[in-house]
């Protein structure tokens, strides 16, 4: 969708096709709000950029305000691993075997939790795992979690190692002119105007219609997410072959 | 071009396009920029997206160590976590040493068990307390600046006496709130 098509189709629903209460600064005003509106909570600009660690620190400085998916570190080979840390990916399987495991700290000064079987499975770490979580037998970084505007890295790199880091960032651009289109993906443009009519509603003060407006735009939000954003693995019942059964 | 800034100015504008006051008469924008700053506070406080750390050294023979922000949340020492306890723990957990190995959070100090004999160098995470906007763009994280506007005009229509309306558009920042603080940062560690 471009510009000019959001801006249309908002007016049409908000019954004015020519600039009076909603001025057009408004209107752009909204129609950019909604794009880092949707991008913020659906995470769907998603970028990779090469970071790389400093050595005899845990942090390593972010562009500001990316939100952090994954982290993968890539040794001198050029093998990439994937490091725990990120949200655990199968939370969203109905046979996850991980929401069965507890974590905790048995000795302060151990390495003596164990990441569940196998060691390169991302599970998610906490500033109070850190110095307490087995570790390889190895230097380079394992684990990471996101602390504000940097990600700590666990064990404390004492070397310069290089990492990829999967982000979900924001829209670069503003949009001003008619032909431009949003940065949001294809599949979040029909989300603008929901959330354009919403604010139209907000200043008319026509509020239980603005109420409306914005559960629709929420509900549309979280299909999109739950459809679009999120990843999960294969589950059992997405491979398993049909019942020899069934229609018999 | 360059991405949407959350200046002061970028964020009046917006609300004063919902006030329906394109320039200021009723409300200043000094008015609203103090309301702003009190939603980057309330933004900060609830949802603890505001993340920061400090180090600090402890001093010997003093068991609390100060620091500035709504909440301690973890504390690293020698490139471990200190256990987190609570003061009923205080003498009965197993003390390996005289190096810092558990602590618990006293109003704007951590407590650190056992007692520092001596400086040991910590590094504390906190849930910190943002700066005021000023000249520059709010302290929060990008993605959580986009209700900001939502509880100024709130605040603005409660100072014009418009109540009902300033409830409408609190429930939605409160909304907005609530999913920062489940949605947006479940998986940020606690």
């Amino acid at each position: 969708m471009t510009l000019l098509e959001i801006i249309t189709l908002s007016r049409n629903q908000v019954d004015e096709a020519t600039a009076a209460l909603f001025t057009t600064a408004d209107v752009l005003v909204w129609v950019n709000a909604a794009q880092r509106d949707i991008a913020a909570k659906s995470g769907c600009i998603e970028a990779v950029t090469v970071h790389s660690t400093v050595a005899n620190s845990r942090f390593v400085t972010l562009t500001s305000g990316d939100k952090v998916n994954h982290v993968e570190y890539v040794d001198d080979a050029g093998t990439i691993l994937a490091m725990g840390g990120s949200e655990i990916i199968f939370k969203d399987v109905e046979d996850d075997y991980l929401k069965f495991i507890n974590d905790g700290i048995y000795s302060y000064n151990a390495y003596n939790i164990s990441v569940p079987y196998p060691d390169y499975l991302p599970t998610r770490i906490t500033p109070h795992h850190l110095g307490h979580v087995t570790l390889r037998d190895s230097n380079a970084p394992q684990y990471w979690f996101q602390w504000g505007n940097s990600i700590v890295i666990e064990p404390t790199p004492t070397a310069i190692y290089t990492l990829n880091v999967y982000t979900s960032g924001y829209p670069l651009t503003v949009l001003a002119t008619d032909s431009e289109v949003p940065e949001i993906p294809t599949e979040f443009h029909d989300l603008i105007p929901l959330y354009v009519v919403m604010m139209c509603k907000l200043k008319q003060k026509y509020f239980q219609d603005a109420a409306m407006k914005y559960a629709e735009y929420i509900a549309n939000l979280q299909l999109a997410i739950n459809k679009y954003s999120r990843k999960s693995a294969l589950r059992m019942s997405d491979i398993r072959l049909p019942d020899s059964k069934v229609g018999r | 071009m360059a991405a949407y800034s959350y200046s002061a100015a970028n964020i009046i504008l917006n609300v004063r396009g919902l006030l329906n006051e394109l320039v200021a008469d009723f409300w200043t924008d000094a008015q609203l920029t103090v309301y702003i700053d009190e939603a980057i506070r309330v933004i900060a406080e609830r949802t603890g997206c505001y993340r920061t750390t400090a180090s600090v050294n402890t001093v010997a023979a003093t068991r609390t160590v100060s620091f500035t922000g709504y909440k301690c949340l973890a504390i690293e020492y020698n490139k471990s976590a200190l256990i987190k306890i609570v003061p009923s723990q205080v003498g009965h957990i197993k003390i390996d040493g005289v190096t810092p190995q558990y602590w618990f959070e006293l109003g704007s100090t951590a407590v650190i068990i056992p007692t520092p004999d001596t400086a040991y160098a910590l590094t504390l995470y906190l849930q910190g307390v943002p700066a005021a906007i000023g000249a520059t763009t709010p302290v929060l994280p990008y993605s959580v600046c986009s209700i900001i506007p939502y509880f100024v005009v709130a605040r603005a229509l409660e100072q014009d006496r418009m109540i009902a309306p300033a409830a409408h558009y609190m429930s939605i920042f409160n909304n907005e709130v609530e999913f920062i603080a489940t949605g947006l940062l479940q998986n940020y560690p606690a």
